[in-house]
């Protein structure tokens, strides 16, 4: 069983921010909620700025499930956490709880792809966040369900659009364990960033021969 | 009046220890239940034949894609 995840590799984020316009492409998403975005750091400082794409990481221990007052969270088999705007009733406490300040709230005036107002509750209307591009809980691949949650490319053998059109790769989106071996290949050939702590519980050695290795190419593994 | 003395003392006394005492005041964590409609399985449709077999294979394929190192032509 997959556990889905994101990936940023910063040492290769180039700020292109391709990865957000093709998540609001995809999903038609309205003006003001911004489901993914860039976030640099020492911004104009030579050999210091670093990039990274953030958004919902579908965390194993989602904590706005655990605030959500009307348990309008789920997750899924895959380990995406999704959840039901019919039953959101736009608290924001998920938005205080989130670390990556992924749950997203519709500015006033927003409205949904098919026109109708997206102001269903109160000033802060219902949350919206990243799906890991899996839709909700309607149909899958009906109207209904683009309309509240974007498009479900999860179900059509697809991985996440933001990911899949990262020009540079540096975000990866995916089966935790096939990104992790992805990964550890790239920092083995790079010769650097397996010192960093933490390196080998998040990275260590895998058990088995990684499936990302390139094919008939033993390379040393970090340790 | 020394026996309203008394009692004032006896309430006062009970009244500074009933400040001494403390209750517990930890909620206690109670995971909550998804009380949302059920959503359908991603692997769940023609594309797949129902089969979550077909999607996983599919779903690791594209994975393997994201990286240079095994896809054709790549570093």
């Amino acid at each position: 069983m997959a556990r889905m995840k994101f990936l940023c590799d910063a040492e290769r984020c180039i700020e292109c921010n391709g990865c957000v316009t093709a998540c609001k492409n995809e999903h038609e998403v309205p003006w003001g909620i911004n489901r993914r975005r860039v976030v640099t750091i020492n911004d104009g400082q030579e050999g210091a700025e670093k990039s990274m794409s953030v958004a919902c990481m579908h965390c194993s221990d989602a904590p706005c499930m655990a605030v959500c007052p009307v348990d309008c969270f789920y997750k899924t088999d895959d380990g995406v956490v999704l959840h039901d705007k019919d039953l959101c009733i736009g608290c924001g406490y998920c938005f205080y709880a989130c670390p990556f300040g992924a749950p997203q709230f519709p500015a006033s005036n927003a409205s949904a792809p098919d026109g109708r107002s997206t102001d269903w509750f109160g000033a802060r209307g219902k949350m919206d966040k990243c799906t890991f591009c899996a839709g909700g809980p309607e149909e899958n691949g009906s109207e209904e369900e683009f309309a509240k949650y974007g498009r479900n490319r999860l179900s059509e053998g697809k991985l996440p659009v933001c990911a899949e059109m990262c020009s540079t790769k540096a975000l990866l989106g995916g089966d935790g364990d096939v990104l992790a071996d992805i990964y550890r290949e790239r920092v083995t050939v790079r010769g650097k960033g397996s010192e960093v702590w933490g390196w080998g519980t998040a990275y260590g050695k895998p058990e088995r021969q990684s499936d990302a290795s390139p094919a008939g190419k033993k390379t040393e593994q970090a340790s | 009046m020394k026996r309203l003395s008394c009692l004032i003392a006896v309430v006062l006394v009970a009244g500074i220890q009933s400040g001494c005492g403390e209750m517990p005041q930890d909620a206690p964590y109670q995971g909550g239940h998804y009380a949302g409609k059920p959503d359908t399985p991603n692997w769940q449709g023609e594309a797949f034949d129902g089969k979550r077999e077909n999607w996983e294979r599919e779903i690791k394929r594209r994975n393997k894609l994201q990286s240079e190192y095994t896809r054709p032509g790549g570093a």
